[in-house]
């Protein structure tokens, strides 16, 4: 019998375009990554070092001499260590409840230690202000309760900038931590207590040991995200004069009276930027030495640890945590959006939905942000997930891998406000050859995203591709496909499921994203984000309250998609 | 090393919901002996041992040490692994990553408080009989998976338990790794003569370590015995098939003599007759094992060679007698070649009721 197979299979015409689809897909990758990222950085560091072409070291002087750029930083990294000391402490005893003990109710739990984790920062921020600032409904209850005429506590400042940034900090500890514990094999556990060890031996001797890289982590992850954030210490910072280095840069760049603001922010950046550097370099030296192997396995009887009498005491402090961080702050946005005006009693008399009518109808940008933000977010997650694929499939048989992933690193490493500086220093004046202005348009905060989350997009495919092994991909090949063939028709469909969850893990954070958008929205661009921010600082609490309300449901909608699709929780640094 | 132990466990069970992963199991394991506990995976042995570690309580039954209660269902009683004085070897070798050769062996001895020179010398005298004294400062990641098996089996050894454990310790090494860490287990268990139970899958394991073998299906033992024992006279069919590979073959008994009874298979020629010293009647089932049949000039049975293969150490031959197919395996040495007319000879088999196996017939293998 005569048939083609025995033939070696020839080259399908139609796939043809594939093969140039790769070399376009190089070339727009590497074109990309230069517009996205190697430009910006160039010009934020010229801009920082030289005026006119001509280089000078009187930016980067007066930065080095201004006081007040010194207690900046003092305060940036006092708020810092705090938060990540307090938020990895709260997230290790809340992994380790949720992952090692006989915690009745785990699965709630699990569901509500992350909410706050789903609400935007900033947002949460407000919140407090809502229930503790001058005039928040704590405060009022307790004037009202003790007739003092002094509120009890205004949340404004150092000290409420570093709770807050925990209370909505402490999961990506809680993640990193809960991922190592789940991933300590059983019989690691089991064989210490075969040698003898009981159960808190076993705890003390094995089981922290193996966690030690995972807490380290989740400190530096919350460390990195609470000096970058931007929302929090701008809620709660602005009003008490309170300035940590993003609102410091952000006010310089807004602050048109002074000569040479741009090139002063960015020389002040670079202290952000020598900070991200020595995380990035302390990262690694983590991931070198967690080269022990934990494996997978779920913790059998013999290594739960039983609550045994602390089971009361522990669930009473679960629920009150959960009260703190996440039912008052939530009541009070909400009630703060329900009543006539903010202050008044919350009695049934003073609710109303004006606030959410006037909002959603009245005001056209509260509209038009919705859409911004819903299509950037979109445009975003898809830029970054192809992005990433088309950059995977490159570094996995190209030799630029460790450059390309040094570059794509930067804009994620860095805090969001010096990517956005770097984007305006870059893009303010028309592009050379073809004039087009980005600045004021919705695609300079397009290309913002995307170089902001361009490493998540990269991270997600490359983690997925380590699950595919490379036999599938070989057989595919000894089959007659070409390798991008091969990646369309066999890697692709398996990373699928990955592919979906890295377009969520950067569309939930674009919808609600407020650091890039603050200095790179203008009028007719703005992001829900922005407009939130916006009303909150020109005081019109209710309808900020009423817009955040709008954009929590929004967010927290996402995210139970996200979930149902089979998502996993990821860890994201703001 | 401590008290040799007896280990018993009396009408042991375990439920998870409604299905019985071990159902009434007793078992003895005498002072010094090896037992194996043999089966399929999912037969409950796993489970086994790790009630008898203390990891799994049990839904009935005892395990009793040397007359001491350690797992009692009835009233709860359960001595924590740590104070049960065993040792355990784990099929994923569980060597904690952060600690070197040395300190993972030391552990248990820290543990029991012992002296900074007694715990060295103890490590050393245990890395030596592992033959890993020049790896003791390595860590695990190191080192290769049958050297930190070897520091599992310090390990589990070190503080001289009364009772060994081993989760199918072998099962993660390459074949000719596991052949060698074979006879070094028990060559260890032998020199040490302490009391061990063994869980595996593999029979030539089960065979080759074992003073006693207890073959498990669906949670219960069906057999125990040495491995002379349950490989030559099997209880039934599973437990032949499951040591090695087997005929079956369908015969009848047409009559008797000293403890012999004459079988005819039953082919449709009106079949061979074989003399087979088991006491049976009616309708049975021989098992033959393919190692017992030889050439013979004046063989009972006449076949011809359907198919010959050439494996090294011996012959693999597929006959066909009559109607029915026989698996035959013979000395490297013999010449005979396909096609071949052949007389074949039983040297040994084993008679079950008919009703023992309905679904198979002919050749069998494991």
């Amino acid at each position: 019998m005569r048939t083609a197979v025995l033939r070696p299979a020839t080259p399908n015409p139609r796939l043809a375009p594939w093969w140039f689809g790769l070399a376009a897909a190089g070339s727009v990758g590497i074109t990309l990554l230069f517009l996205l990222i190697a430009y910006p950085s160039l010009v934020l560091i010229a801009s920082a070092f030289g005026r006119d072409g001509r280089p000078t070291a009187e930016f980067v002087l007066a930065v080095l001499r201004d006081r007040e750029v010194y207690r900046t930083l003092e305060n940036s990294l006092l708020v810092s260590l705090g938060s990540s000391l307090a938020g990895t402490a709260l997230g290790g005893v809340l992994a380790w409840l949720v992952a090692c003990t006989d915690l009745p109710g785990r699965r709630l739990w699990q569901v509500l230690i992350l909410i706050p984790y789903m609400i935007p920062p900033f947002i949460g921020a407000m919140a407090w202000v809502y229930l503790l600032g001058p005039v928040g409904w704590l405060n009022q209850l307790w004037m009202a309760i003790t007739g003092s005429d002094r509120p009890l506590l205004v949340i404004y400042g150092a000290g409420g900038t570093t709770f807050a940034l925990t209370v909505y900090g402490y999961p990506i500890a809680y993640l990193a931590i809960l991922g190592v514990l789940e991933r300590i094999d059983p019989p690691l556990l089991e064989a210490a207590r075969m040698s003898g060890a009981g159960l808190w031996r076993t705890w003390r001797d094995i089981a922290l040991p193996l966690a030690r890289p995972g807490v380290l982590a989740g400190a530096l992850l919350l460390f990195a995200s609470s000096l970058a954030n931007f929302g929090v210490p701008a809620v709660l910072g602005f009003p008490a004069r309170f300035f940590v280095l993003p609102t410091r840069i952000y006010a310089t760049v807004l602050n048109y009276d002074l000569r040479d603001n741009l090139r002063i922010a960015a020389a002040m950046s670079l202290w952000l930027v020598a900070l991200a550097g020595c995380l990035i370099a302390v990262e690694g030296r983590l991931v070198v030495r967690e080269r022990v192997a934990v494996i997978t396995g779920r913790l059998s009887g013999a290594t739960v640890v039983p609550l045994g009498r602390w089971r009361w005491p522990v669930l009473m402090s679960l629920a009150l945590f959960v009260g703190i961080t996440v039912v008052f702050p939530v009541a009070a946005i909400l009630l703060t959006s329900l009543v006539r005006a903010y202050g008044l009693l919350p009695v049934p008399e003073n609710l109303t939905l004006q606030h959410y009518a006037t909002a959603l109808f009245r005001i056209p940008k509260v509209h038009r942000a919705i859409r911004n933000s819903l299509l950037l977010g979109g445009g975003a997650a898809w830029g970054v997930v192809l992005a990433g694929l088309a950059l995977a499939y490159l570094l996995r048989r190209g030799r630029w891998g460790g450059l390309v992933r040094l570059v794509a690193t930067i804009p994620y490493a860095v805090p969001g406000t010096v990517v956005a500086l770097s984007m305006i220093l870059a893009y303010l004046r028309p592009l050379p050859f073809v004039g087009i202005r980005l600045y004021d348009t919705i695609w300079i905060l397009l290309l913002a995203y995307l170089s902001r989350f361009l490493l998540l997009g990269l991270r997600t495919v490359e983690a997925a591709l380590t699950q595919v092994h490379p036999s599938l991909e070989e057989a595919a090949r000894m089959s007659g496909a070409r390798p991008l063939t091969a990646f369309r028709d066999v890697v692709v469909p398996i990373i699928r499921s990955s592919l979906i969850g890295g377009w969520f893990l950067v569309f939930i954070p674009a919808v609600a994203e407020l650091t890039l958008s603050a200095l790179l929205a203008s009028a007719g661009n703005e992001t829900i984000g922005v407009v939130v921010f916006g009303l909150h600082e020109e005081g019109k609490v209710a309808l900020a309250a009423a817009v955040a309300c709008v954009v929590t449901l929004i967010v927290l909608g996402i995210h139970t998609v996200a979930l149902l699709r089979g998502g996993r929780w990821v860890i994201w640094r703001s | 090393m401590g008290d040799l132990a007896e280990l018993r466990l009396e009408g042991v069970g375990k439920a998870f919901g409604a299905t019985w992963a071990v159902r009434d199991l007793t078992l003895t394991v005498a002072h010094g002996e090896f037992l194996t506990l043999l089966g399929p995976s999912g037969c409950g042995k796993t489970t086994t041992l790790r009630i008898v570690a203390g990891f799994v309580q049990p839904t009935a039954g005892r395990v009793v040490l040397n007359g001491r209660v350690l797992t009692s269902a009835a009233d709860g009683t359960s001595v924590p692994p740590e104070r049960r004085g065993m040792g355990m070897v784990f099929q994923s070798y569980a060597v904690w990553p952060h600690m070197t050769a040395f300190q993972n062996v030391a552990y248990p001895l820290r543990l029991r408080g012992l002296a900074q020179e007694e715990v060295t010398r103890r490590v050393r005298r245990a890395l030596e009989l592992v033959h890993l004294v020049p790896f003791a400062e390595r860590y695990p990641h190191e080192l290769s998976g049958g050297q930190q098996q070897r520091i599992a089996l310090a390990r589990a050894l070190v503080a001289e338990p009364d009772v060994l454990l081993l989760d199918e310790p072998l099962s993660n090494l390459d074949a000719r790794l596991r052949e060698e860490m074979r006879f070094e287990i028990r060559d260890l268990v032998e020199r040490l003569g302490i009391t061990v139970l063994y869980v595996t899958h593999d029979q030539t394991e089960a065979l080759s370590l074992s003073d006693r073998i207890a073959v498990m299906q669906e949670g219960r033992i069906v057999q125990v015995g040495t491995p002379q024992e349950v490989y030559e006279r099997p209880v039934d069919p599973f437990v032949a098939t499951f040591l090695g590979a087997a005929n079956f073959l369908p015969g009848e008994v047409v009559g008797r003599e000293n403890g012999a009874v004459r079988v005819r298979l039953l082919d449709e020629a009106g079949g061979p007759e074989l003399w087979i010293s088991q006491e049976a009647s009616g309708r049975v089932l021989v098992c033959v094992r393919p190692e017992a049949i030889a050439l013979h000039p004046e063989g009972p049975l006449r076949g011809q060679v359907e198919r010959c293969v050439y494996v090294g150490s011996y012959l693999d031959l597929r006959v066909r007698v009559g109607t029915l197919s026989l698996r035959v395996q013979l000395p490297a040495w013999e010449r005979v070649r396909a096609g071949e007319e052949v007389r074949l000879w039983v040297r040994h088999a084993v008679l079950y009721p008919t009703t023992t196996l309905t679904t198979s017939s002919g050749v069998s293998a494991a």
